[in-house]
């Protein structure tokens, strides 16, 4: 995250930064559990932190809570993924098959970041 | 898996290479670390449906994902432009990372066996295609070398996920 001048307020701020990151994506997960929309306001607020891949894997307790597969980091700010649509885990499904086919020796360990396909991966076996 | 200091994303597939399965154990890093102290997919996938335009895909997904240390050697993307009432239509290409000199280097090309990137409207989805793309898999395991009487390519047929995709519209 974004940090200031001397160490000592540096770490200070990093700590109250984190927290109120920790709460707001707290308050989008909210949102995104009861199926309603984040308020532009929230979005805004979420879009204010600048956030560093090692901050963003750390928040593992927030992602889950919204659902890690529809949050990313993107040039230092949180995005909502939105819902994928078919064929979108058919096609992924497909060349996951295709691929597992030829791989005569399991040279490959196959994996996704959609739950769906762990179904596809067990269908394949 | 991180893109960089300031992207991290999940690609919608990935493979990573089994060292265990290796004849010869390459040298002690040759494979990219990921999130988790993980090695990190030497093969990756992306599908876009609903979201991602095609600069977004083949642009800059591609240059994230070919990033230092981000570990991918090859990359597989594939975008279907679902128009229900109207003419759907897709593109996929593949692309490897670029070596200098017998090293990997942060660079990547699209493949010639991609889809043309266009300004007009891309390929209708209804039209049958023979494209095929060739994953070479010495470039997966480099400096390894495949198991004996392992495949040279990893093949995608397309017109197998195309007519996935047509029996889904």
């Amino acid at each position: 995250m974004k940090s200031s001048t001397s160490p000592s307020a540096d770490t200070g701020q990093r700590l109250l930064d984190l927290k109120s990151l920790k709460s707001t994506l707290a308050h989008v997960s909210n949102y995104i559990q009861n199926a309603n929309p984040v308020p532009n306001s929230l979005l805004s607020k979420l879009n204010n932190f600048t956030v560093d891949s090692d901050t963003f894997l750390a928040l593992d307790k927030a992602k889950e809570r919204v659902g890690g597969r529809y949050l990313y980091l993107e040039d230092g700010k949180i995005r909502l993924d939105t819902y994928t649509q078919p064929p979108h885990a058919q096609v992924i499904g497909e060349i996951l098959r295709q691929i597992t086919i030829q791989d005569n020796v399991r040279l490959l360990i196959s994996g996704s970041g959609g739950g769906t396909i762990i179904v596809c991966i067990a269908y394949v076996c | 898996m991180p893109l960089g200091q300031w992207s991290v994303k999940q690609p919608d597939a990935h493979w990573t290479i089994n060292q265990r399965r290796l004849p010869v154990p390459p040298p002690l890093g040759t494979f990219a670390i990921g999130a988790g102290g993980n090695p990190a997919p030497q093969l990756v996938l992306e599908v876009a449906v609903s979201h991602e335009s095609i600069p977004t895909l083949t642009e800059r997904d591609l240059q994230r994902y070919f990033a230092a240390g981000t570990g991918t050697r090859w990359w597989v993307g594939l975008k279907i432009f679902k128009d229900p009432t109207g003419t759907t239509r897709w593109w996929a290409g593949h692309a490897e990372r670029s070596m200098q000199n017998g090293n990997f280097v942060d660079t990547a090309t699209l493949h010639a066996e991609s889809m043309p990137i266009v300004q007009t409207p891309n390929l209708d989805i209804s039209i049958p295609t023979n494209l095929v793309f060739h994953i070479r898999v010495a470039t997966l395991t480099h400096p390894a070398a495949p198991p004996a009487n392992y495949p040279q390519y990893l093949i995608i047929n397309l017109e197998e996920i195309r007519q996935i995709v047509v029996d889904l519209l």
